[in-house]
């Protein structure tokens, strides 16, 4: 039953991760892009609200249009889709590369090396970094392409929970004998931490790049809703729903709302399930079920 | 209510106090084919099977056999504290009362009172939060209407009873406070408090060094004197119950294989396990471990046919079929009060000496 | 137990120092000088420079670091004659755009923000508290399967998104609670707790996704320890039992809610934006909109400053509280 669920999640998140790559193509299929404003279908006379109903929704505008715009909202939440996913996507896995390079560190070299990044970790694991992803927005040059900015920013906050679990990890195999036999036996100690640690560890990671990513979007899509991270102009699940709470405050129809909303949920929902399935499959206590 | 004594010395061999059991009187605790099946994920776990056994007041009855035997289950079980994955058949009589008949709210009366029982980890039976002289004042005032104070001066009491020295000041103490030997003998008072008919140890000494161990193994059997109660002594360490059992039950996958007096399974073994497990043990003074058995412990997932220890035992090649294929009973050796064995081989002979 | 508390306290000194030097030598060494936003367009250099001197921004980062203790400690000045501006002590910065300080700035905004941190934190407790070893009590059983089942829903769903979601349900289409806007609680105290109903559902919800989950399991493990069962011997009913387990779930969940202060604190900035209530998280994102350094860094400096602290008192109860934690 339980790897059911982790089944349903994986085939979620399949589904709308191709979706957001193939965004062109599915923009495409329905006729629509998503910078294309379309005065015609918002009736201005009523807050710019789209005409028809569920936010206008037809055979050639599969989810409606944006209130006020007409953007075509299909092609705006694939394309947001694509942005979110992609963002996400690169600062989980450097933060997951950083993470995984501190833990198996901290795990095998040991001493104060060991202490001190230890301290410094569990400083970071209780740090309020949502409020300085915030004011880092203020400070980064202007000239940088926001998505890149968002990533760098998500990957340099976001290694401390892997490097906790990795170091761990390492910790407990490399108290095992075959670690200590292939040190005995000469092997250099890069190889031993790439040959023996990083094959024990792979279901470690997979659970981890699983229940990181959703965290990920969550953040990035988090900074775009609160005008903080992508700007604006850039179709983005996050701006999406940011804007769209004006809408439903002055009683817009919910679907502005609702569409990016949902898909959003899909991609969290679908690979936290993924990731719960693995925990278990792999075995793997993370924090909250391991204290 | 027996008085507690004061904190005496208790050394020395008890055989001479209790050279015969007391057959004349009933037994206060009575265990008749009592079975133990454990719902695992793949299937029943077989853990106790069949086990039949009587404790009188003033005696010790050691439990012996392997880890993995079905001691703890057979303890739990007799406490009626096995968890819901567990189905207990046979009946288990306390004074009478037999614990497997009667609902869980009818039980919990005469735990602590009737039957008390005490653990082999005692940092983990005791309660971190909260204080040792709390944790045996809890203890009392569930069988008995008293204030706070009484209660406390009745914990100050078992406390010095069972060695605590200074035992009004530590009775505030945590666990954590405590050395290991100390809570070893707190959680014994937490046990006696209210002078149970029955205390049931599960390996009391197997955590401690050995004149620890010695200490724990006077005071339970002082307190056995003193309060006239049944002590059941578990253990997976014959040595162990040498010098203070009265009867000795050796335990092999869920079924004893042996049974009689400590003259009996010292002197005149009848089961090649019993046998083995006697070469096996370290001497209490020395504590080197001789010679372990060899082969794999039989488990109720794992059972040979026919005896379940002929994949490890000596004389099967001599019997032949007869111990893979038919199960020896439980028999009274033909000549003795007491002393019961299950083989094949010793039906109608004696073991070799080993 | 005092000289344990002495220590901790010096730690967390040590660390806010260690941070709010980082801030500085990252925020005010940088190319944007908010001096230069300040200025306006055109900006004239002459009236680049007394902006300058005015801010104290013409000063190195270090030196602007020092200004900023100082501040904390005695409060501080900003410029001369009839445009001089005190900010008093604890002085977290100024805000020039707003010709304000930032500690009164945050002062204003506190109560909002401490009134949905706090109600979420106490519903979380709550909620978590309750379910978790409800379900750790029926385990394998359906109460455990809803539970564990929720909370995956709950921890994987963004505050915001359920906030919306219950905008939409409880405000527009049952028309039961307001869906925006704070009221102090010294207006109303029925309205203020009116007005924070769903937002307190919301972080608290989110927040006990992970206390059902952690004291779930921490449920398990006190009910199959030997402690309870040892308790048990002695002629414990299940109930007394069950409740002794239940207390032995409260000190670990301390720690975790040691964790999550900062969790809360990013709930109630998410929280803040999707019911228009003006906390601090708002006025940090106003400072970020409006390139205000001054409201930024006051603000992420007051914010760790909070979880700092809240941290300490965390593990002052813990110690009291667990008999084991080391009293040195
Ligand atoms: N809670 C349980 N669930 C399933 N099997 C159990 C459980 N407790 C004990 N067993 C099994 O029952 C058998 C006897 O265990 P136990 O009574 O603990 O042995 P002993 O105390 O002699 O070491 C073992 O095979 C063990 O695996
Ligand atoms: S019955 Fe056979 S196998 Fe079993 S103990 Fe006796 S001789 Fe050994
Ligand atoms: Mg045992």
């Amino acid at each position: 039953m339980r790897s059911g669920a982790g089944r349903a999640g994986a085939v979620a998140l399949l589904l709308v991760m191709i979706a957001g790559f193939c965004a062109p193509l599915l923009t495409a299929l329905e006729g629509q892009n998503p910078s294309d404003f379309n005065g015609d279908l918002v009736d201005g006379n009523n807050g710019g609200n789209p005409y028809g109903s569920f936010g206008g929704v037809n055979g050639s505008h599969w989810f409606g249009v944006e209130p006020g715009t007409g953007r075509d909202l299909f092609a705006l939440v694939v394309y947001g889709l694509r942005t979110t996913i992609l963002i996400a996507l690169a600062a989980t896995v450097v933060s997951v590369i950083i993470g995984t390079a501190v833990g198996m560190s901290m795990g095998y070299l040991g001493g104060w090396f060991e202490t001190v990044l230890g301290r410094f970790v569990d400083f970071m694991f209780g740090f309020p970094t949502l409020l300085f992803l915030i004011a880092l927005q203020l400070i980064v040059p202007s000239d940088i392409p926001k998505p890149v900015v968002l990533a760098v920013v998500l990957a340099a906050f976001g290694w401390v929970g892997t490097a906790r679990l990795i170091h761990t990890q390492t910790r407990q195999l490399a108290a095992r004998e075959f670690i200590d036999a292939a040190r005995a036996s000469g092997t250099p100690l890069r190889r031993v931490l790439v040959g023996e640690l990083l094959p024990n560890l792979i279901g470690t990671l997979a659970v981890v790049v699983a229940l990181s990513f959703p965290a990920t979007v969550a953040v990035s899509a988090g900074l775009s809703f609160l005008g903080v991270g992508i700007g604006a102009d850039t179709p983005d699940l996050g701006v999406l729903i940011g804007s769209s709470i004006t809408w439903t405050y002055t009683g817009a129809d919910a679907g502005y709302l609702i569409f990016p909303s949902i898909v959003l949920l899909l991609i969290v929902l679908g690979a936290t399930l993924l990731g719960d399935a693995l925990r278990d499959a792999f075995d793997v206590r993370t924090e909250e079920n391991a204290r | 209510m027996v008085e507690l004594g004061k904190n005496g010395e208790h050394g020395g061999s008890r055989h001479a106090v209790h050279t015969s059991p007391l057959l004349d009187q009933q037994p206060v605790l009575s265990l008749r084919d009592l079975q133990v099946t454990f719902r695992g994920t793949s299937g029943p776990v077989p853990a106790v099977n069949g086990v039949t056994l009587e404790a009188h007041a003033g005696q010790v009855v050691a439990i012996v056999g392997e880890s993995g035997s079905g001691k703890s289950a057979t303890a739990l079980a007799s406490m009626g504290l096995l968890p819901d994955s567990a189905t207990v058949t046979g009946s288990v009589l306390v004074e009478g009362t037999d614990l497997n008949a009667i609902p869980e709210k009818q039980r919990v009366p005469l735990r602590g009172s009737s039957i008390a029982m005490i653990f082999q980890d005692a940092l983990a039976a005791l309660n971190p939060y909260r204080t040792v002289g709390r944790q045996i004042i809890d203890a009392y005032r569930l069988h008995h209407d008293v204030d706070k104070r009484t209660a406390r001066e009745r914990a100050v009491e078992v406390l010095d009873r069972v060695g605590i020295r200074d035992a009004t000041r530590r009775v505030d103490d945590y666990p954590h406070e405590f050395s290991g030997g100390m809570r070893q003998r707190a959680m014994i008072a937490m046990a006696v408090v209210n002078d149970p008919t029955i205390l049931i140890a599960d390996e009391p000494t197997t955590a401690l060094d050995v004149t620890v161990q010695r200490q724990v193994l006077d005071l339970l059997t002082g307190l056995t004197d003193d309060l006239g109660m049944a002590l059941v002594l578990i253990t997976h360490d014959l040595g162990v119950v040498a010098e203070v059992a009265d009867q000795i039950a050796v335990m092999y996958a869920g079924r004893i294989v042996e049974s009689g007096s400590v003259l009996d399974i010292f002197d005149h073994p009848a089961h090649p396990y019993t046998q083995a497990l006697l070469g096996a043990t370290p001497n209490l003074e020395t504590s080197g471990r001789l010679a372990a058995i060899p082969g794999v412990p039989a488990s109720g997932t794992n059972l040979p046919s026919g005896c379940p220890f002929h994949p490890r035992c000596a004389f099967a090649a001599e019997v032949g079929e007869a111990c893979r294929t038919k199960r020896p009973v439980l028999e009274l050796r033909p000549g003795t009060p007491a002393h019961r064995a299950a083989c094949h081989f010793t039906t109608d002979r004696e073991l070799p000496d080993a | 137990m005092t000289s344990y508390i002495a220590r901790r306290l010096v730690v967390s000194l040590l660390v806010l120092l260690a941070i709010s030097f980082c801030v500085f030598m990252l925020f005010y060494s940088g190319p944007s000088d908010p001096a230069r936003v300040m200025c306006g367009k055109p900006c004239q250099p002459e009236r680049l420079t007394q902006v300058k001197h005015f801010m104290g921004t013409d000063k190195n980062a270090f030196v602007q670091w020092l200004d900023f203790l100082k501040g904390l400690f005695v409060g501080r000045t900003y410029g001369t004659g009839a445009e001089a501006a005190h900010c008093s002590a604890p002085c977290f910065g100024f805000s020039f755009d707003q010709r304000q300080s930032v500690t009164n700035l945050i002062w204003s905004r506190l109560p909002v923000t401490a009134s949905l941190a706090l109600g979420g934190a106490a519903v979380s407790l709550l909620v978590g508290m309750t379910l978790g070893p409800l379900a750790a009590i029926f385990r394998g059983r359906w109460p455990d399967a809803l539970v564990r089942g929720g909370s995956l829903f709950l921890v994987a769903t963004p505050a915001y998104l359920l906030g919306l979601l219950g905008i939409l349900l409880f405000g527009f289409q049952l028309n039961v609670v307001p869906v925006s806007g704070y009221v102090a609680l010294t207006d109303s105290p029925v309205d203020w707790a009116w007005h924070l109903v769903l937002p307190w559902c919301v972080i608290g919800l989110i927040n006990a996704a992970g206390y059902a989950r952690f004291a779930r399991n921490q449920m398990l493990d006190e009910l199959g320890s030997d402690h309870l069962l040892a308790q048990r011997a002695t002629g414990a009913p299940k109930r007394t039992v069950r409740r002794a387990a239940r207390r032995g779930v409260w000190v670990p969940i301390t720690t975790l809610f040691g964790l999550d202060l900062a969790m809360l604190l990013s709930g109630s900035i998410f929280t803040e934006r999707v019911f228009s209530m003006h906390g601090i998280g708002d006025l940090l994102i106003g400072g970020v909109s409006s390139h205000d350094l001054g409201i930024v860094v006051g603000t992420a400096l007051f914010g760790a400053a909070l979880i700092i602290v809240g941290n300490l008192v965390v593990d002052i109860v813990q110690g009291s509280i667990d008999p084991r934690v080391r009293r040195g």
